[in-house]
């Protein structure tokens, strides 16, 4: 009778390994999906992560879940003082999966921060959300378009942007960070290269690569480093240089938003002295280029050629607004032949007065 | 052999049975209830008061699984056990037994005296009365220079000392004593075999388990020889071993010519050859003589100190 | 009881001379002193020392459990197993002394090793306090709303009594027809009422009603009283910055004790506290019913615009009642009980089966209790909806999920009064940790389980047989 019994056993446990390992083909790519596991290894990763991607396997995903959970739940409740530290452990839980990074980025400088009801406060969890990506996101996925993107996102958007009604703080204290920085919104770069006490806080600090910096500044400047537009611009062609083919597309639409926002007249706020930027014709031909470019490399992709017809549409109205009119019916005759559109046939003044009444309605 | 003679052996058939075991049956079973070992097969035994009880038997003859259901270790599958006129699991007997296992299962991170000291709180002994005992006990077992050292540094025979100590730490009325001279040395053993007929002549029931059965033989009164869990002899030591067919004269050495007349006498009226030769003290009895002269002249020793002393409350 | 003692004696010279004992102390300092290193808090002080309370004391609590649950398992077992149990057994012991003394045994040495984590605590907490770096305020904001024990009073939640009063008139008047399904109406009238409590639009006021606790105590003496009333809304449209009205604080007879005018304040969630005096406290106290009637006027000024309440958190009176000292004594007395659960579990555990087996067995049991516990909480959060009280049984339901959401609820009302036991949690937040906790906690964690559970562990123990030779 034991033998029987023991048997049987034997025979479903064999069964239970063979209908588990049917599983196994599903699993695994479901994880190569999602990115959960990666088939190179992290070089120089520090313990923990070589503990969580290695050690802890798959029971990762399960605490990383009941992590997020708890930031949901405290959220909700309007307790976000352990919300670094979870963000913190579940982007290191799951390390190779950009979403998550990009989530809680998001989730710090946007969701929180609007809770705050101080200015300070506020921008604390921007600077928060745009650490969490500056300072690890892109160190654990270097090849992931989607942290680039966000992160440039987060500079353009939340800080350059008007959304926030805290956007004037956000703007004057990164102009400020920058200034204490550069010395201004230009650097040297042949000075900073002698400096190693501001060389090394730049590059470890705020992540920042002086050599492409000088790039950015030699294709489309220079460039006014005290703008957070320039530094989405900078994340972007980072992201740009390290994803090839149709996987660099987002950061080489962020490069073209971002360009065209530091195109867009802004001004920095400083108190009493404040500053206004004034309209750079020469970033005028940079960005067509840089349109140009972009359509080159992705030919199959709409978005280029139709934000470049936007661009082309507003830098119409702004150079008119700059009192620049012959390059503004220059633009716009060239406008009418590459994208022609219905409200172009009442002419250039008609075109102008009609794309001013609806900015002034907006 | 016990030193009893008849009017000892006498008051012992009269005294109160202490354990009392009738029609005793133990089946070890499996995890699904099913007999695996038949264990003891109706037992029956008597220990009287005052008596040294001698178990003995093979490996697997039920010997210490007996013993076990007598301190309420193990249940009876079936049949009637009494000791002290009580079921073996009512608390208040426990009080009044002392036990020493096969193997001593002492805490090896406690001392000779912290072991003394707990076993002696369990019995609720007044405190100042546990002290003396544990100092009396240390010095009559020679573990007073190993007193505050772990029990797990010991060797084997100095963990039975111990043992034997706790065993007695509460003046039981009936001591069980499971292979109790294990371990020690032939002093050691006299000593315990010493201890055990002190601790009968004062009344108490000693129930000893032994496969050394010169040790059993020289202190039993009675005996009872189990096999495949049943008894197959029992009775009074020195009538099971005489050989009534026989005689034995033992008289001082005589002159030749003396001697030939004693043997042609013999031939004579009994017809045989009879055996002459010269009586010999026992191996132990040899080996205590030289020990003790030793210890005249030796210095301290870091174990166990040979000691003929007996406990006072044990007197 | 000197039987008990010494076994309990006994339990902690083998927890200390086993190393364990040192071992634990080794991991709680790596705990108490590496953790705060290492965490990262909001960049506010307050939000540091939250962390560090929560996570230190969480961390410490794990780890002890752990260890006790561990320990207990075998602290019977292992002694079977070595026969030691025999010595012990053959002695005037009764099991229940035996298990009751090594219990004792494993609370007495949970208790010594607490006692050193709040002492180390408490040195943190002032070291970080009067460290170098912080303003004065963050210093004071720390004072007042961490290092204290607050007890809040929150509006009597009547949502769902207002809810089904409001169906009942409704239907009454044959505004909702009969056959609308009950549940259906009143998942909609709930969220009507959900709007009309917590959104105030211009040229209204809305009321809210706090109770105060009979045993309150005021302060005679001093300033502050340490009663706060903590408000939480935002207008309705975001980029408008616009807030204009007006608080008045008072009773049901004087509703004006107290005012305060609110305008110009920025948009997004806004706090705002409000001091309460000792004069209006007595005014209250003074009252009967004693309550506390708050309102909130929409002046409905050029740009005042609608406002709108936390549900949870909007109105909130918290009432300083202890110091932070005892409060976390009594935060780590309910840690203790925990343990002294968790130490009973094990030791029953361990009176039936052999060591490895009684840690399995207990550790699983405890799992259980904790996705069980998880799954529910879970559940009444939205997050899905098997088990939520309100949930629909889905007609479709297989026998397997309907016997799963039976065994989930029916292990949750055993061991739900007490996973809802917190002192952590409360202590890193400010809350008071009430000597009533305490006691729910002591009669649920220390006396009523583990009586059970001890019943249970001498039972067994009663009946096992000790000497068996597999064993």
């Amino acid at each position: 009778m034991n033998k029987i019994i023991s048997i049987v056993l034997a025979l479903g446990i064999v069964l239970c390994m063979w209908w588990s390992g049917l599983q196994n083909g599903r699993a695994a790519r479901m994880r190569a999906d999602y990115r959960l596991a990666s088939t190179v290894p992290m070089e120089n990763a520090p313990p923990l992560i070589a503990f969580t991607t290695v050690a802890l396997g798959g029971f990762s995903t399960l605490i990383a879940d009941a992590l997020w959970f708890r930031v949901s739940m405290l959220q909700d409740e309007g307790r976000f003082f352990e919300l670094v530290q979870l963000s913190d452990w579940i982007t290191k839980l799951e390390p190779r999966c950009g979403e998550i990074w990009t989530f809680h980025a998001w989730n710090m400088a946007y969701n929180i921060s609007i809770m705050m009801p101080d200015q300070e406060d506020r921008w604390r969890w921007v600077r928060r959300g745009i650490e969490l990506l500056r300072d690890e996101g892109v160190r654990y996925n270097p090849g992931d378009p989607q942290v680039y993107q966000e992160l440039g996102w987060l500079f353009l958007h939340k800080i350059a942007g008007i959304t926030d009604q805290t956007h004037m703080y956000y703007k004057a204290m990164w102009a400020g960070e920058m200034t204490a920085l550069f010395d201004g919104g230009y650097p040297d770069y042949d000075k900073l290269s002698k400096q190693p006490d501001i060389l090394r806080k730049v590059t470890e600090e705020y992540k920042l690569n002086p050599e492409i910096m000088r790039r950015i500044d030699a294709e489309y400047g220079p460039r006014d480093w005290r703008m957070s537009e320039t530094h989405a611009l900078y994340w972007a062609v980072c992201g740009r240089n390290r994803c090839w083919d149709e996987r660099g597309l987002s950061c080489e639409r962020l490069i073209l938003q971002s360009l065209g926002e530091m195109f867009k007249h802004e001004s920095l706020p400083a108190g009493p002295d404040k500053l206004v930027v004034p309209l750079d014709m020469g970033l005028f031909q940079k960005i067509m280029k840089a349109y140009e470019s972009a359509r080159k490399r992705f030919p199959s992709e709409k978005y280029f050629m139709l934000s470049q017809a936007g661009f082309m549409r507003e830098a119409v109205v702004i150079f008119y607004t700059h009192d620049r009119k012959t390059e503004a019916r220059a633009l716009f005759d060239r406008l009418a032949v590459e994208f022609p559109t219905p409200d172009m046939a009442g002419g250039f003044e008609a075109f102008v007065t009609a794309i001013t009444s609806r900015n002034n309605y907006k | 052999m016990a030193d009893g003679g008849a009017s000892m052996s006498g008051q012992i058939e009269q005294a109160d049975a202490v354990v009392e075991v009738s029609k005793l049956v133990k089946v070890f079973k499996d995890f699904w209830q099913r007999p695996k070992v038949r264990a003891v097969v109706g037992l029956d035994l008597e220990i009287r008061k005052g008596e040294i009880f001698g178990l003995l038997g093979p490996n697997g003859s039920g010997k210490s699984t007996t013993i076990k259901i007598l301190l309420g270790l193990l249940h009876a599958t079936s049949g009637d056990v009494q000791v002290l006129g009580r079921s073996p699991r009512n608390v208040e007997t426990k009080a009044r037994i002392g036990y020493l296992p096969e193997e001593s299962y002492l805490y090896n991170y406690l001392s000779p005296w912290e072991t003394l000291d707990f076993y002696g709180r369990l019995f609720d002994i007044d405190s100042g009365v546990l002290k003396q005992r544990i100092e009396q006990l240390l010095e009559m077992t020679g573990l007073q220079h190993a007193a505050d050292r772990p029990v797990g540094e010991f060797s084997k025979g100095m963990a039975r000392r111990v043992g034997l100590a706790q065993a007695l730490i509460n003046d039981p009325e009936l001591v069980i004593l499971d292979e109790p001279t294990s371990g020690l040395d032939p002093v050691g053993c006299r000593q315990v075999k010493d201890l055990m007929i002190t601790l009968a002549k004062r009344g108490k029931t000693i129930i000893l388990s032994s496969h050394l059965l010169a040790d059993v033989e020289d202190v039993c009164d009675r005996i009872a020889i189990l096999y495949n869990g049943s008894i197959r002899a029992q009775g009074r030591v020195n009538q099971l071993l005489e050989k009534q067919e026989s005689v034995r004269l033992t008289m001082p050495s005589l002159p030749p010519d003396v001697m030939k007349k004693v043997l042609e006498l013999i031939r004579e009226k009994v017809g045989k050859e009879p055996q002459v030769d010269h009586p010999s003290m026992n191996l132990e009895q040899f080996f205590l003589e030289v020990v003790e002269k030793a210890h005249k002249t030796a210095s301290s020793q870091s174990g166990a100190t040979p000691t003929d002393m007996m406990a006072d409350y044990l007197k | 009881m000197t039987r008990i003692i010494a076994i309990a004696s006994l339990q902690i010279r083998a927890a200390v001379r086993s190393k364990l004992f040192i071992s634990l102390t080794a991991v709680l300092v790596l705990i108490l002193f590496g953790l705060p290193a290492t965490i990262k808090g909001d960049g506010t002080l307050l939000g540091q020392m939250k962390v560090l309370l929560y996570y230190t004391l969480g961390l410490t609590t794990l780890v002890l459990g752990a260890a006790t649950l561990w320990t207990s398992s075998g602290a019977i077992s292992q002694e079977i197993e070595s026969r030691q149990i025999h010595l012990v057994a053959v002695k005037p012991v009764h099991p229940f002394e035996i298990w009751l003394g090594k219990w004792l045994g494993l609370l007495f040495m949970n208790a010594t090793l607490l006692c050193f984590t709040g002492l180390i605590i408490m040195g943190l907490i002032h070291r970080n306090i009067n460290g170098a770096g912080r303003s004065d305020q963050e210093r004071r904001i720390v004072r007042e709303e961490l290092l204290a024990g607050r007890s809040l009073i929150r509006p009597r939640d009547t949502l769902q009594q207002e809810a089904g009063n409001r169906y009942h008139t409704l239907l009454k008047k044959g505004v909702i027809s009969a056959d609308i399904p009950p549940e259906e109406a009143l998942s909609e009238i709930r969220k009507q009422l959900l709007t009309e409590n917590t959104v105030v639009p211009p040229l209204s006021s809305r009321q809210w009603v706090l109770e105060v606790p009979d045993n309150l105590n005021i302060p005679e003496e001093g300033d502050k009283t340490g009663i706060a009333l903590k408000l939480r809304f935002s207008p309705v449209r975001a980029g408008t910055n616009s807030v204009s009205g007006r608080w008045n604080i008072g009773t049901e007879r004087r509703s004006t004790l107290a005012s305060m005018v609110v305008s110009n304040k920025l948009d997004g969630m806004h706090q705002m506290t409000i001091p309460i005096t000792r004069e209006l406290m007595k005014e209250v106290i003074a009252e009967p019913g004693r309550k506390m009637i708050v309102e909130y006027r929409n002046d409905g000024k050029e740009r005042s615009r609608t406002l709108v309440f936390d549900r949870i958190s909007g109105i909130e009176l918290y009432i300083r009642e202890s110091g932070f000292e005892s409060n976390l004594v009594r935060a780590l007395l309910v840690v203790l009980c925990r343990l002294a659960l968790l130490a009973a579990l094990g030791l029953a555990a361990s009176t039936l089966f052999s060591s490895p087996v009684a840690t399995f067995a207990s550790f699983s049991i405890l799992l259980v209790s904790c996705l069980t516990h998880y799954f529910i909480i879970l559940s009444e959060a939205g997050f899905h909806s098997c088990c939520a009280e309100h949930a629909e049984k889905a007609s479709k339901d297989s026998v397997f999920q309907t016997a799963n959401t039976w065994t989930i609820k029916k292990v949750e009302t055993v061991i739900g009064p007490v996973m809802r036991i917190e002192a952590v949690g409360p202590l890193s937040d400010g809350a008071l940790v009430s000597w009533k906790d305490v006691g729910k906690a002591a009669l649920l964690m220390a006396v009523f389980y583990p009586a059970l559970l001890g019943a249970a562990g001498v039972l067994l123990f009663r009946r096992r047989e000790l000497a068996l030779p597999y064993t």
